[in-house]
């Protein structure tokens, strides 16, 4: 029963995935026609037909490219990039139609093969305002076909991973020809400076999120390697420690316990001025870390017991860098105060999120 | 962490699925907001007819220079106007229609086919070997007035699509199938940017021009210098195709008349 269940469950997701996005594209193609045949009595169906497919292929291709970046930042995201080659076999099924029904429309029953007529009936390679714009949508859904067809699993193993990253690194290339081709292509013949504007506020889209993301991994990284630098030894996730509890690391021989509180983060030695007593195995109660043998407590950013007693442990520097805590392995003389590492607010958005 | 949503577990977390849920509203309301954008701000469509799947008769005389013709009289007409309509006759596909009229040049004839008409201009899409001569007495030849010089400024499109067959029949997205059109034979049409005058293309001597003469020039702004003729209904503008150069710039609206010089 168990093994059905799993397998139910596994579908489940990617059939809702999938008809979440077949109804969005259903939506749009069914306005695109449905208000075009309204707007534009006298527009034919074919034509209705070619620009619905086209701008659908177009737009799902910036959904596709945002998403990487989208989850990169904001990792609620994820589960969209989780079936993502599913949009990209629909983008190239869209663009498919899209071309077939163009080089039918464009190309076919006249004196040469349709094939052939898409490269040579405009021979003006030269020009930038009348260059042979349908070529470059054509090499473009040879892109996507190689992608889609390679998408599945089966290929990344054949291919070997590095060789799959390259070759699905090959969308930018698409999406470059695409930019080319509508702006060579239908922007040459509409006159709207507002569909000037849609495609340049795309483009800025997907170009600004894989920028913000590139910036943020880059600031990331500065801020691991600096921690390395300083001294600071990385020693667990974040999500690895329990609200109020410690987890023990040992630091060039030090027992050391790292606390998460209210979304921050400290490290006492583990020692209890007591009985050294595993101050790590115990828990924060009424915001002082409180000793599991006989309670002795102590505040978690100074090592201080609280007021009027007078025990201290060592403190430790911390630092929290993308979910990773660092510790410096120096103990600070007893009863230091230092600053707790405040989680960083990705994390503490998704907590919100999961607790509202 | 439990809200460490991985794609095969049956359900996300609920905070996570509340956020995806809105987020594919968003997309939801983009997509019908874009297609709505994108649906208003494409260009006005011509008002242009293709009498796709309707087979009508048509009896007139044939006249298969400089581009195959059908005249039709009109009825009971006097005055300055033509007594005949001139349907311009085109094969099925992108095909010219000179192999389907050979023969019956200067006949009365009677032909079935689909109409294909728009502001300025009919044509007859025939259905091949549909023509059969008729006893009858054919139409007088038209005779041919010069207009003089003309420097006119606009777009060479294949008369077939721009009288009706697609919509749009003109510009750079129709721009190879206006070049596929013309190499099968179909008339070329000199339509000015107002999209007032149309002139049917010839060659300094009034015949047809080559297939293929005009495909670097076809879909594109272009000032053309040549010879205006009238004939009957229709104008026919003489031009030397190898003496045309692209233009630099895009579309400008022209004065609605041809500029004419002597
Ligand atoms: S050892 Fe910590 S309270 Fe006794």
């Amino acid at each position: 029963m168990s093994v059905q269940y799993g397998a139910i469950s596994w579908n489940r997701q990617k059939k809702v995935y999938d008809v979440t996005v077949l109804s969005l594209l259903a939506l749009y193609l069914g306005s695109f026609v449905g208000l075009g045949a309204w707007l534009h009595p006298s527009a034919t169906a074919e034509t209705l037909l070619i620009r619905a497919l086209g701008t659908a292929a177009f737009l799902l291709l910036h959904v596709v490219l945002c998403i990487g970046p989208l989850s990169r930042l904001d990792r609620r995201f994820l589960p969209l990039l989780y079936n993502r080659r599913h949009l990209g076999v629909t983008t190239f099924l869209l663009g498919l139609a899209h071309g077939g029904f163009a080089l039918f429309q464009f190309h076919a029953l006249g004196n040469v093969n349709p094939l052939v007529s898409l490269f040579v009936s405009n021979p003006r390679y030269g020009s930038v305002a009348d260059f042979p714009f349908q070529a470059l949508g054509f090499f473009a859904l040879i892109i996507l076909f190689l992608m889609a067809a390679t998408s599945h699993d089966f290929w990344l193993r054949n291919l070997s991973a590095p060789m799959w990253k390259r070759l699905h690194m090959l969308v930018y290339v698409a999406y470059a020809l695409l930019v080319a081709h509508v702006t060579l292509g239908a922007l040459q013949s509409e006159t709207s400076p507002v569909l000037a504007s849609a495609l340049i506020l795309g483009v800025a889209t997907v170009l600004s999120l894989h920028l913000a993301a590139a910036f943020r991994e880059k600031r990331i990284d500065q801020a691991r390697r600096q921690a390395v630098d300083e001294g600071f030894v990385e020693v667990c996730k974040v999500d690895r420690i329990a609200e109020k509890c410690a987890t023990i690391v040992s630091l060039s021989g030090e027992r050391v316990a790292v606390f998460r509180y209210d979304g921050r983060v400290s490290a006492i030695s583990n020692a209890c001025q007591h009985q050294n007593g595993p101050l790590g195995e115990g828990r924060i109660i009424d915001g002082c870390v409180t000793c599991p043998w006989h309670g002795y407590q102590y505040q978690p950013e100074s090592g201080a017991a609280p007021p009027p007693f007078k025990e201290k442990v060592p403190t430790f520097q911390v630092k929290v860098v993308e979910g990773a805590v660092f510790v410096h392995p120096r103990p600070n003389p007893l009863g230091t105060h230092v600053q707790p590492a405040e989680i960083e607010s990705s994390q503490g958005r998704r907590r919100e999120a999961q607790s509202r | 962490m439990n809200d460490f949503y991985i794609g095969y577990l049956p359900k996300a977390p609920e905070g996570l699925a509340r956020f995806l849920r809105r987020v594919i509203a968003a997309l939801g309301v983009l997509a019908i907001s874009i297609a709505l954008l994108l649906v208003m701000k494409q260009m006005r469509f011509a008002n242009s007819i293709f009498e796709y799947g309707k087979v009508r008769g048509f009896e007139g005389t044939i006249a298969t220079a400089p581009y195959p013709s059908l005249l039709v009289e009109r009825p009971g007409m006097a005055g300055p106007q033509s007594k005949y309509s001139r349907y311009l006759l085109v094969a099925p596909g992108k095909h010219g229609a000179d192999e389907l009229v050979a023969g019956f040049d200067g006949k009365k004839v009677r032909v079935q086919g689909q109409l294909i008409y728009r502001e300025g201009g009919t044509m007859v899409e025939i259905t091949p070997g549909s023509i059969t001569p008729l006893d009858t007495v054919p139409a007088d030849r038209e005779s041919t007035r010069d207009l003089g010089a003309v420097t006119v400024t606009g777009e060479i499109v294949d008369s077939k699509c721009y009288l009706g067959v697609m919509n749009p029949g003109q510009g750079k997205v129709h721009r190879d199938c206006a070049a596929r059109c013309l190499s099968g034979g179909v008339p070329p049409l000199f339509v000015t940017s107002n999209g007032v005058d149309q002139f049917l293309l010839v060659d300094p001597e009034g015949h047809a021009l080559g297939h293929d003469a005009l495909r670097e020039f076809v879909a594109e702004p272009i000032t053309i210098h040549g010879e205006l003729l009238q004939r009957g209904e229709s104008r026919l503008l003489m031009i030397n195709a190898s003496a045309l150069t692209h233009m630099a710039g895009r579309i400008q609206k022209a004065p609605p008349l041809a500029e004419r010089h002597e």
